[in-house]
């Protein structure tokens, strides 16, 4: 993942006029790369690309194998499928986040790029609650009165409640499918990673 | 004392649609029983239960449904066997239990939760009801952290869809840390303890304080 600045796309489109479309719905809000198919894809794969467009017909490598390649990888990136066909729950299982269908219009390509970036942040806030709640059983787990009466037991307190509300917001995000899933598949990376 | 039938109607009270809560205790402190009362009690014919194990056999989840509910049929449950290579060489698979390959296949549980709910809802079971046994295993598999942020995703989504969830854990083999961390996810916490001469019970999480503890008989 980038830290700072545009987050990153990358565009993996064999027809290069159908990839120069795409560039021109996203330059404005983020920084874009281009991919002529999967073996040029996984050169240009690094750690600090966000988000990946992927066709899922190219010649030589195709979709799937090249998700297959990210996944193996470990590499933290938010991949959407671009297909014709209409898609089912298969493509949650093959392991992608979405899927555009084509031709998507300028608002449907910019809606999913923003939609997987914003499930990015709710494991972010996720982060941030988790290191809150943990913090505080540590001190519950050690049951001196003086330290449940202090003021920043009681900091840590409130800053729990707001955490917590900023979730609770997300949460009917998680109705849908593949955000849900979205965010398992990174906790099972987040795992495979410390492990 | 309170007696079995009493204390399933005392938690249920506190379980609505979207409510989760976590049942700790020892293990033979009964807490798998009370689960399973809980979430039979008050069921009608739009009830459908999901259960997700990573412990008990899926033909025990089945029996244990059967037992509390007279009528029982199979399409009324879905269970997600997730006890992985400890089921054996023939993992059980059928019209009502669909299995995943370990209790870390997170994703794994995750779709076959989907799967379950909209198979039951398909069914016109719209009340649904999620079991979990055993966060401990969970917990054995996983990094505290992992468990934490799952649990917080799986409840939420429950909590945004209506589905009550509840969970047991095997408190004594866990230190207090990880206990808390997990109770914070919940609602409300059923906790048992073992004391001289037999179970207590108390109920935290229902914004005035903990219970007192009650002594409780044998929970099954």
């Amino acid at each position: 993942m980038s830290g700072r600045g545009q987050p990153v796309v990358l565009i993996v489109e064999d027809e290069a006029a159908v990839a120069t479309a795409y560039r021109r719905m996203l330059e404005s809000e983020y920084a874009v790369r281009l991919a002529a198919n999967g073996t040029e894809a996984l050169e240009k794969l690094g750690d600090d690309v966000d988000v990946v467009l992927l066709d899922r017909m190219m010649p030589g490598l195709q979709g799937e194998e090249v998700l297959s390649v990210i996944r193996d990888r470990g590499i933290d990136c938010r991949v959407a499928m671009v297909t014709a066909v209409e898609p089912d729950l298969d493509i949650v299982e093959m392991g992608f986040d979405a899927y555009v269908q084509k031709p998507p219009t300028p608002t449907q390509l910019r809606e999913t790029v923003r939609d997987l970036l914003a499930r990015t942040e709710y494991t972010t806030e996720l982060q941030e609650y988790y290191a809150a709640e943990s913090k505080r059983a540590a001190l519950d787990a050690r049951d001196f009165e003086e330290i449940s009466e202090s003021r920043e037991y009681g900091e840590l307190e409130s800053q729990i409640v707001t955490l917590k509300a900023t979730l609770d917001r997300s949460a009917d995000d998680l109705t849908d499918d593949m955000t849900f899933l979205t965010v398992l598949r990174s906790l099972e990376s987040d795992e495979r990673e410390e492990a | 004392m309170v007696d079995r039938e009493a204390l399933r109607e005392t938690v249920s009270e506190h379980v609505d649609p979207g409510t989760s809560v976590l049942l700790s205790g020892p293990v033979h402190g009964g807490q798998l029983g009370l689960c399973f009362d809980v979430l039979t009690a008050g069921h009608t014919t739009s009830t459908g239960f999901l259960f997700v194990s990573t412990d008990l056999r899926s033909a025990a989840v089945v029996d244990a449904f059967g037992d509390r509910v007279p009528d029982f049929a199979t399409s009324q449950c879905r269970v997600v066997d997730a006890r992985g290579d400890r089921s054996g060489p023939f993992g059980e698979t059928s019209e009502a239990v669909a299995s995943v390959s370990s209790p870390s296949d997170l994703t794994g549980i995750g779709i076959e939760v989907i799967r379950g709910i909209s198979a039951l809802r398909g069914r016109k079971r719209t009340d649904v009801r999620l079991g979990i046994h055993s966060l401990s295993t969970l917990v054995e598999y996983l990094d505290p952290k992992t468990v934490f942020k799952f649990l917080h995703t799986l409840t939420g989504r429950c909590a945004a869809t209506d589905i009550s969830c509840l969970a047991t854990l095997n408190e004594p083999i866990h230190d207090a840390q990880v206990v808390n961390l997990i109770a914070s996810i919940f609602d409300v916490h059923v906790q048992i303890r073992e004391v001289d001469d037999g179970f207590q019970l108390r109920i935290l999480g229902m914004g005035t304080g903990p219970t007192r503890w009650m002594p409780v008989g044998d929970l099954g």
